[in-house]
C-alpha cells in the first residue's frame, strides 16, 4: 500500500492505522520556537465512527487506505443482507444487514446506493440524499389537531422507516424524505 | 477574498512595516540588510533550509549575516526580511514569511526584553505581560514539578494526547499543553530555557543549573518573538554548531557544512542580545486573522 507523509495528509484522504481504515477530518501543522515539527491530525474511524486525535512527528509516513466508493443497484433483499450490482461491471456484491445498519431503512429496490468499499470490502452504504417513498402506515390526521399546534404525526414508510410527516398526509401518499435526517421534505 | 479586503490587509502591512522602521529608526538602530542567498546554511536541526543547488541556501533567519556585521561594526542593528524554511505550512507558519531582528550592543538581558515587548505593543496595545520561567510554566500548566521522561509521559496520558513513538515528548507538551495557555490575556514571557535549547544563546548557572539566557514572547497562545543572550564564545559555537549538523543529518537527510565566517565572528564579537519577531503573526493578531496563508501579498 502506498505511504504518504504526514505533512501531505489532506481532509479527505483515507488512512489505514493498525489496520483501521480512517478519514482524515483535519491536520493542522504544529511547531515549538525550537524544537520538533508535529502533525496533528484529526481522523474518523470508517468502522466505528469514532473520531480521534493522533500527533506525528512532521514527516512520518503514513499508509494510505485502500478505500474507494462506487455507486451500485439494489437488486433485492436476502435474509442477512443487501444484494447489489455494479451497472457497468454486472458484479454482485452483497453486504451484510450488520454492515448496512441504521441506513436499512432507506433499502429500495432498483435505487442507486455509494458504496464504500475497504480492501475491496463494503464498509458503509450511503442512499441518495432525498429518497421519494410511499407511507404505509398513518393515522388518518385529526381535526383540531393543529390548533393545538401538532401539526406532525407518525407514519412507518414502506422501508420501515419511522418518520414524523404532516397531518394531512394520507396513507399510501408518496413522500420526498431526507434520509440524513430523516425528515419529510414534501408531497412528492 | 474581496479586492477591498485584500486591500485593507495589504495598507495594515504597510502601515505596520513603516511603524516598525520608525520604531527602530527612533531610536537610533541602523537598518542592514545581509543577503538571503548564502553559501553556507545557518543549521538547526529542526528547521529545514531550503537549497538552491549549484548556488547556496535561502537563509532562515538573518542571524549569520548580522552577526557577522556585528563583529566588524559596534552599532545597534535591526533588519526587516523575507527568511525560508522548508515544509513549514501551516495555521502559524509558512515557508516564507517576514522576520523581524533587531541587535542591541551591552544591553541588559531584562532590559531588552522590556523594548520587545515595547515593539509587540506598538502594534497589538498596551497589555499586561506576565513573566514565567520554562520550568514554572510546566508546573503551572502541565503540573509537572520535574521534567523526566516519566512525568511528561503520565502528563500526555491525562490529557488523552495520542502520539507516535518518534515524537518528542518534551517538545509535545510545550505544543500541545502548555502553549495555549501562554499569552491568554495578555503577553507572556518565557525565560531560562533547558540549557540544550539554547540555541545561539549563551547559557549561565541560575544557581541551581545552567539555563539558556533565551526567552520567547507568547500572545494568545502564538509565539511572537524569540531572543537571546548572544552567545560570543567560539570554541562552544563550533561545538554546538557540529551537533545541530549531525541531528540536521539525521532529520533530513543532508550534511550542511558549518559556516566559517560565522566562527570567524565569534572574534571580537559584541556584548549584544538580539530577538527575530514573526511579522506576519503580529499582523495577524493585529488583524484578528487566524491564518497566516490568508494575509500573505
Amino acid at each position: 500500500m502506498s505511504q504518504i507523509a504526514t505533512n501531505d495528509i489532506r481532509s479527505g484522504m483515507k488512512l489505514e492505522i493498525e489496520k483501521d481504515p480512517y478519514t482524515v477530518i483535519g491536520n493542522e501543522f504544529v511547531k515549538p520556537g525550537k524544537g520538533q515539527a508535529f502533525n496533528r491530525i484529526k481522523i474518523k474511524n470508517l468502522l466505528t465512527g469514532r473520531v480521534i486525535e493522533k500527533t506525528y512527528k512532521s514527516g512520518e509516513k503514513l499508509t494510505l487506505a485502500d478505500v474507494i466508493e462506487t455507486k451500485m443497484r439494489l437488486l433485492y433483499l436476502e435474509q442477512d443482507g443487501a444484494v447489489f450490482m455494479d451497472d457497468n461491471t454486472f458484479e454482485q456484491l452483497t453486504v451484510p444487514f450488520s454492515t448496512i445498519g441504521d441506513n436499512k431503512q432507506w433499502l429500495v429496490e432498483d435505487t442507486i446506493y455509494e458504496i464504500v468499499l475497504y480492501n475491496d470490502e463494503a464498509i458503509d452504504i450511503l442512499p441518495p440524499t432525498f429518497m421519494e417513498l410511499v407511507v404505509t402506515q398513518t393515522d388518518p390526521g385529526a381535526r383540531g389537531d393543529t390548533a393545538s399546534g401538532r401539526v406532525l404525526k407518525p407514519a412507518i414508510l414502506e422501508t420501515g422507516a419511522k418518520v414524523q410527516i404532516p397531518i394531512f398526509i394520507n396513507q399510501e401518499e408518496k413522500i420526498k424524505v431526507d434520509t440524513r435526517t430523516g425528515e419529510y421534505v414534501s408531497r412528492s | 477574498m474581496s479586492a477591498a479586503a485584500k486591500l485593507a490587509i495589504l495598507k495594515k502591512r504597510a502601515a505596520f512595516l513603516q511603524k516598525a522602521r520608525q520604531f527602530f529608526i527612533d531610536r537610533g538602530l541602523l537598518e542592514v540588510d545581509v543577503p538571503i542567498l548564502n553559501k553556507f546554511a545557518p543549521i538547526d536541526r529542526h528547521i529545514e533550509v531550503l537549497e538552491i543547488p549549484q548556488v547556496g541556501f535561502l537563509h532562515t533567519s538573518p542571524e549569520y549575516g548580522i552577526k557577522k556585521l556585528l563583529s566588524e561594526v559596534n552599532t545597534d542593528v535591526f533588519q526587516i526580511s523575507h527568511v525560508f524554511r522548508k515544509g513549514e505550512k501551516g495555521k502559524n507558519h509558512n515557508p516564507e514569511f517576514t522576520m523581524i531582528e533587531w541587535y542591541r550592543l551591552s544591553v541588559d538581558f531584562f532590559t531588552y526584553i522590556d523594548e520587545v515587548i515595547e515593539f509587540i505593543e506598538l502594534f497589538l496595545g498596551s497589555l499586561k505581560t506576565d513573566h514565567i520561567t520554562y520550568d514554572q510554566a510546566f508546573k503551572k500548566f502541565a503540573n509537572i514539578d520535574s521534567i523526566t521522561p516519566i512525568s511528561l509521559k503520565s502528563c500526555l496520558d491525562a490529557h488523552e494526547i495520542s502520539y507516535t513513538e518518534l515524537v518528542n515528548l518534551l517538545d509535545l507538551v510545550y505544543t500541545h499543553i502548555i502553549e495555549p495557555n501562554l499569552g491568554k490575556e495578555g503577553l507572556t514571557v518565557i525565560y531560562d530555557f533547558p540549557k540544550d535549547q539554547a540555541a545561539l544563546a549563551k547559557t549561565y548557572h541560575n544557581g541551581k543549573e545552567e539555563k539558556a539566557r533565551r526567552f520567547e514572547i507568547y500572545y494568545k497562545g502564538c509565539e511572537l518573538a524569540n531572543g537571546y543572550d548572544e552567545l560570543g564564545d567560539k570554541t562552544i559555537l563550533e561545538k554546538r554548531l557540529k551537533d545541530e549538523a549531525e541531528h540536521y543529518k539525521a532529520n533530513f537527510g543532508k550534511t550542511l557544512e558549518i559556516d566559517p565566517d560565522i566562527l570567524e565572528a565569534m572574534d571580537g564579537f559584541p556584548e549584544c542580545c538580539g530577538v527575530a519577531i514573526g511579522f506576519d503573526r503580529l499582523l495577524m493578531k493585529a488583524l484578528n486573522i487566524d491564518s497566516i496563508q490568508k494575509l500573505l501579498p
